[in-house]
């Protein structure tokens, strides 16, 4: 009994609880730490890039930032319910997660979050919250201050300007243009999230043309019985384009990177990715041509933003909070945005960046293979994230076990 | 049973037993819905069929996935049996074939996900295959076939052969000479019988049970491999063990117990392929025993073109395998260095180091963690075999059936219940660490190094250790002054092997490790969905570089200690 | 007195088998031979001698040596030596290193005194700094010539020898025969000589004893 007591006292004294608001003394804690964040390893430059944030984090916070590579990120967040379900709720392996919407929504269920805290970041005020509702929103789940945003995306079309004159712009003229040039395209095999999001795009542009229902209320809830009727024309689009796709539809790429490298090869001659710095990034590494071009489709792409979590079993929660402060910073931001072979945008709004600064992202913007700020500026909202679990299911059981 | 009997079995029994039943407990427990709440209604006792395995059945494409791993299992070692036969009969160990054997050595120091690279490089639409005959018919886009992940398993099938034919050559090789070829040949050639066929009709038989149990182990590494079924193997559906990951790492834990269900059915179906083979087994002694009646060949025209064509093929088949290897090596190097290299292009029309630059700036944690992982396990494998060697010597209480049981962990897919190892590591609070992984890695270490030992000690003449007894030394004095120097060659040959299994390790380091110990192998294959050449080249060949360089040390360290002691080489 | 080896009602038996039965004494300075077809058991009698009986065969009586019983005593404290057919040098040891392989170190002797004592005996047997050599390097006959000096520089009580010669050309066997013996006598002590070869016996000069 004794034992038992003394056990509760000492993890009551170990459990040091966050004062979230008290800045000055979360930096003095936070001194010293490690700081494990998990986030996906499959791209050199980010790797790069996040070494180099640790190296600063080093210096000046003396934070020592360990990035754990995986290769899916969804491995983080299993880990962390088994880490739950094993009943370890103070020595955590992740300090920080990087997240989308489907695994922040799973992660916040389950009370595994540690939170609210994003909102008294310093430099939270710089996204501009206000007039960005997306800062506060992951694919249409409140964020409610238990993650912080770090970068955003679109999903943008790429093509080959040598092999094609004008590309398809919408997913009518995808599927014609498919069957007179058969082999041409393809997508990564969802559940990978860029095959996924194809779906979305898809399906939120052919039921806005049947007009089968109000949007935006449609979207923004999870997908109720008429599940089937709504994303019927979906897979109806489907079966027609497959066997037009590469390889017939009998195989396909894994991730969006090798869509990109099919493109350099010249297998296929669209392809589209969910970064608007991609074809910029890309043409400077030599993993595309300066010939190719990127464009976003008429009525629009869809975009959100990342995101960046705390467990609530962190041993190093205060460091994580830097951290993530750090990442919102201008100096952060722009040397993201800035980073040719990066391909992010940033969560700042423009007018906090320094005129210095502004004047090099203006021009970046002119870069060749770059998009059309007036296109990027055409975005659709993420649809609620059990959509994105039923979509994949769905073509899971149609798609995934072969013909 | 002598202790050191015991004790092989607690510390190579006792892991397999919890991975697996944590593994594949899961699978009958009660079944979580999706949204959170638990299926009650569920009572295994009642004899009802566990929800986790209904869902596993309804899966879709389960049948074809767990086919197409039925299928590697079994043509796999069936390819590799079959050229390694035709070509140790065709080439009679003659000087060429020993030249090709020799050669068949460095192979097994690749590893496993760097061959699977380097034959996609090879023969994808894009590959260099392609753009050779692009660059003879003129093409300028590449061709849309499907080859590699193509469903039927054969690219698969393919890329575990090139390395497994290698190593059933070697352990053929090993057992060669007590099936006493050449006389065995030669009494059937004064029947009539031609030198290729007799040598499959007399020798084959002989040489066959000899390299059962490592055929078996083959079997079962091909019907659930994860690595080499990532990236040489179909996507719609994936083979059973990639699902299996895929649904292990998955967040949702209906997942988690779909994964048990699928380790059972993965167990399963690995069995099965062991059970079909040992039917096979029966059916080719039937037809043996068939042809041998038959009696010695009269038709002379006939049965010279059989020769012809078992000799031909016998002779093209591992050589071609080697060439393989050796040009997707070459495309791995020259990838490694392109900056950029698009089709059709035959060498890279941009170079670069920028790969090699970006992969040699990250590589010290994962190759401090590799090396040191691999020397713990591999030193606690070689102490503990040694010591438990020693003491069966001494104790002169014979061996038992050991070897049988020390290729149950070879026998039972890595996959099944290293997850399971994982599980009781989380619950009994143990942190993933460097020691941990290195447990892990000992465990695999351990079967090929005890059996290497085993065969040194047992070939050892016994008569050394009598003579240096009679001169007075103690017990303690002979291991440590003839035993141990006698048996060098040995004992390098078993480092050398437990260090390049270690190096090449991925679903252990992976799962155990929970992606905080990254070594070479793990993080070559994170980069298998980077669609970039070069980065996944320069991996490959970060991953191939330290168990070849193990591979030549072992070759040279006997030369180099031993160099002014004939006797010992 | 040194009594020498004696043999005393041993009896050799493999499952319910008798193999052979036989009581004898060697004096110190003697050679007793004991011939026999193959398979006749003559070996295990060796190894029986020596302290390394097999499992599968089972013996009864004595073994003493100088008077002292043998039965209990471990092989590496029985200072019974063994030649063999083969010269069995150990291959990872130098010429030097084997011959000081059994060494039995004396009370404050320096390494430089033993160092001194192996290169007396290579030069008593006419290999004077072989030392440091491969003992791969060595002929037939100088290999047999450094196994027996091996075997005395460990000073046994009692020596035993296996067919030592049969592996020797007709030429060398003639010659090592003859240096063996001599060796042999010259030490003073007692052997156990096993063969086929008449002439092997003969040479030896002791009892025969034909199983």
């Amino acid at each position: 009994m004794a034992w038992i007591l003394v056990s509760f006292s000492t993890n009551a004294l170990c459990q040091t609880s966050v004062d979230v608001n008290n800045w000055p003394q979360i930096s003095t804690e936070a001194r010293g730490q490690r700081v494990y964040f998990h986030a996906w390893g499959g791209d050199t430059a980010l790797n790069a890039h996040l070494s180099w944030v640790a190296a600063e984090t080093l210096s000046r916070f003396g934070i020592e930032l360990i990035h754990v590579k995986l290769a899916d990120t969804s491995s983080a967040v299993s880990r962390l319910i088994a880490e739950h379900d094993a009943g370890n709720t103070e020595r955590g392996s992740a300090d920080l997660i990087w997240l989308n919407g489907e695994n922040f929504s799973a992660l916040k269920r389950a009370n595994l979050l540690f939170g609210p805290w994003a909102e008294a970041q310093p430099n939270f005020n710089l996204v501009n919250a206000d007039r960005f509702p997306e800062m506060r929103q992951d694919f249409g789940v409140k964020t409610d201050g238990y993650e912080s945003p770090w970068t955003r995306s679109q999903l943008i079309f790429y093509y080959d300007s040598e092999r094609l004159i004008e590309p398809p712009r919408t997913a009518q003229a995808l599927r014609k243009w498919l069957k007179e040039n058969p082999g041409e395209f393809t997508y990564p095999r969802p559940p990978a999230f860029l095959g996924t999001t194809l779906l979305k795009q898809l399906l939120i542009e052919l039921t806005t043309e049947e007009k089968t229902a109000d949007i935006n209320t449609l979207f923004s809830n999870p997908p109720n019985d008429s599940f089937d009727a709504i994303t019927a024309p979906l897979w109806t689009y489907l079966d027609e384009i497959h066997p037009y796709l590469l390889r017939g539809a009998r195989h396909f790429p894994q991730s969006g990177a090798q869509l990109r490298s099919a493109l350099n090869d010249r297998e296929i001659s669209l392809a589209f990715a969910f970064s608007p710095n991609e074809v910029v990034s890309s043409i400077s590494r030599g993993e595309l041509a300066p010939s190719t071009r990127s464009y976003v489709f008429e009525s629009g792409t869809l975009s959100n933003v990342s995101f960046v979590a705390i467990p609530n079993n962190a041993p190093s929660k205060q460091g994580a909070m830097i951290v993530s402060n750090f990442l919102l910073s201008p100096e952060v931001q722009f040397k993201a945005a800035t980073n040719a072979k990066l391909a992010s945008e940033p969560v700042l709004s423009f007018e906090n960046f320094t005129p210095k600064q502004q004047a090099v992202l203006l021009e970046n913007a002119r870069a060749p293979g770059a998009v059309l700020p007036n296109e990027l500026a055409r975005k659709i909202q993420e649809p609620h994230p059990s959509w994105t679990n039923e979509l994949e299911r769905e073509w899971l059981r149609r798609y995934g076990g072969g013909r | 049973m002598s202790w050191s009997t015991r004790l092989l079995f607690l510390v190579l029994g006792a892991p397999l037993l919890i991975g697996s039943v944590l593994a594949l407990a899961p699978a009958f427990s009660q079944y979580t819905l999706s949204d959170g709440s638990l299926n009650d209604s569920f009572n295994l006792f009642a004899g009802q069929i566990p929800p986790a395995f209904i869902a596993l059945f309804s899966t879709p494409g389960i049948a074809t996935s767990a086919i197409t791993s039925l299928l590697a299992g079994l043509l796999t070692p069936a390819l590799s049996l079959v050229s390694v036969f035709l070509f140790l009969a065709a080439s009679q160990r003659g000087r060429a074939g020993k030249l090709i054997a020799q050669l068949s050595a460095p192979v097994l120091a690749i590893p496993h996900a760097a061959a699977a690279f380097a034959l996609a490089l090879l023969l994808s639409p894009t590959g260099i295959a392609s753009r050779i005959i692009a660059s003879v018919a003129g093409w300028q886009l590449p061709p849309d076939f499907l080859f590699i992940n193509h469903p039927n398993s054969a690219a698969l099938v393919l890329g575990l052969a090139l390395k497994e034919a290698p190593f059933v050559l070697l352990v053929a090789l090993a057992a060669l000479p007590s099936t006493d070829a050449p006389r065995r040949v030669a009494l059937a050639r004064t029947l009539g019988y031609r030198p290729t066929a007799a040598w499959l009709l007399t020798v084959a038989p002989a040489l066959y049970p000899l390299i059962r149990l490592p055929l078996f182990a083959v079997i079962v590494f091909a019907s659930s491999t994860v690595d080499v079924g990532l990236i040489l193997g179909p996507s719609l559906p994936p083979t059973l063990s990639v699902r299996l990951v895929e649904w292990f790492v998955a967040p949702e834990i209906e997942q988690r117990q779909l994964a048990s269900a699928a380790a059972l059915l993965q167990l399963f179906i690995s069995l099965l392929a062991l059970g079909i083979w040992l039917i096979f087994e029966r059916l080719i002694a039937r037809a043996y025993a068939a042809i041998a009646a038959r009696g010695a060949p009269r038709a002379a025209s006939t049965d010279m073109r059989f020769e012809a064509v078992l000799t031909a093929v016998g002779n093209i088949l591992i050589p071609t395998s080697l060439v393989l290897v050796l040009m997707g090596i070459t495309a791995l190097c020259f990838a490694s260095v392109s900056a950029q290299w698009r089709y059709p292009a035959i060498l890279p029309t941009a170079w670069s180091l920028q790969h090699w630059s970006a992969a040699l700036s990250t590589w010290q944690t994962p190759l401090f963690n590799a090396i040191t992982i691999a020397l713990l396990s591999v030193t606690a494998a070689i102490a503990l075999s040694l010591i438990m060697l020693e003491a069966q010597t001494r104790s002169k209480a014979g061996t038992t059936r050991l070897s049988t049981f020390l290729y149950l962990p070879l026998l039972i897919p890595q996959v099944v219940f290293v997850s399971g190892i994982a599980v009781f590591a989380e619950r009994t609070q143990l942190s993933p660490s460097l020691l941990l992984v290195a447990g892990g890695h000992f465990f695999f270490v351990m079967p090929y190094v005890y059996l290497t030992l085993q065969s040194g000690y047992a070939r050892l003449d016994s008569r050394w250790l009598l003579l240096a007894k009679t001169l007075g030394a103690s017990t303690a004095g002979c291991f440590w002054r003839v035993r141990i120097p006698l048996m060098s060659t040995q004992l390098i040959t078993a480092a050398m092997l437990g260090l390049t299994i270690s190096l090449s390790l991925y679903l252990p380091t992976q799962i155990l490790g929970a992606g905080r110990v990254p070594t070479i192998t793990t993080e070559a294959i994170a980069l298998v969905s980077s669609g970039s050449r070069g980065t996944i080249g320069t991996w490959a060949l970060l991953q191939s570089a330290l168990p070849t360089l193990c591979f030549m040390l072992a070759l040279l360290a006997p030369r180099l200690i031993w160099s002014n002691r004939k006797g010992m080489l | 007195m040194d009594t020498g080896l004696e043999l005393q009602n041993v009896s050799l038996s493999v499952g319910s088998r008798q193999l052979l039965s036989l009581s004898c004494s060697v004096a110190p300075g003697e050679v007793i031979t004991v011939m026999g077809a193959s398979g006749t058991g003559k070996s295990t009698l060796l190894a029986f001698i020596a302290g390394f009986l097999g499992d599968a065969f089972t013996a009864e009586g004595r073994v003493l040596l100088a008077g002292k019983e043998l039965n209990a005593v471990p092989a590496e404290k029985r200072r019974i030596g063994l030649l063999f057919q083969d010269a069995l040098l150990f291959p990872h040891l130098s010429v030097a290193a084997n011959l000081k392989f059994g060494l039995g170190r004396k009370v404050g002797e320096s390494p430089r005194e033993r160092d001194l004592r192996v290169e007396l005996a290579l030069d008593s047997i006419g290999l004077a700094g072989f030392g440091d050599r491969d003992p791969a390097s060595l002929s037939g006959g100088q290999q047999s010539r450094v196994a027996l000096m091996r075997l005395l520089l460990s000073e046994p009580k009692a020596i035993l020898l296996d067919e030592p010669f049969s592996n020797l050309d007709m030429q060398l066997r003639e010659e090592i025969r003859t240096f063996t013996f001599d060796t042999l006598r010259a030490a003073n002590v007692p052997a156990f000589l096993v063969t086929h070869d008449l002439a092997d016996a003969q040479a030896a000069g002791g009892k025969i004893i034909a199983l």
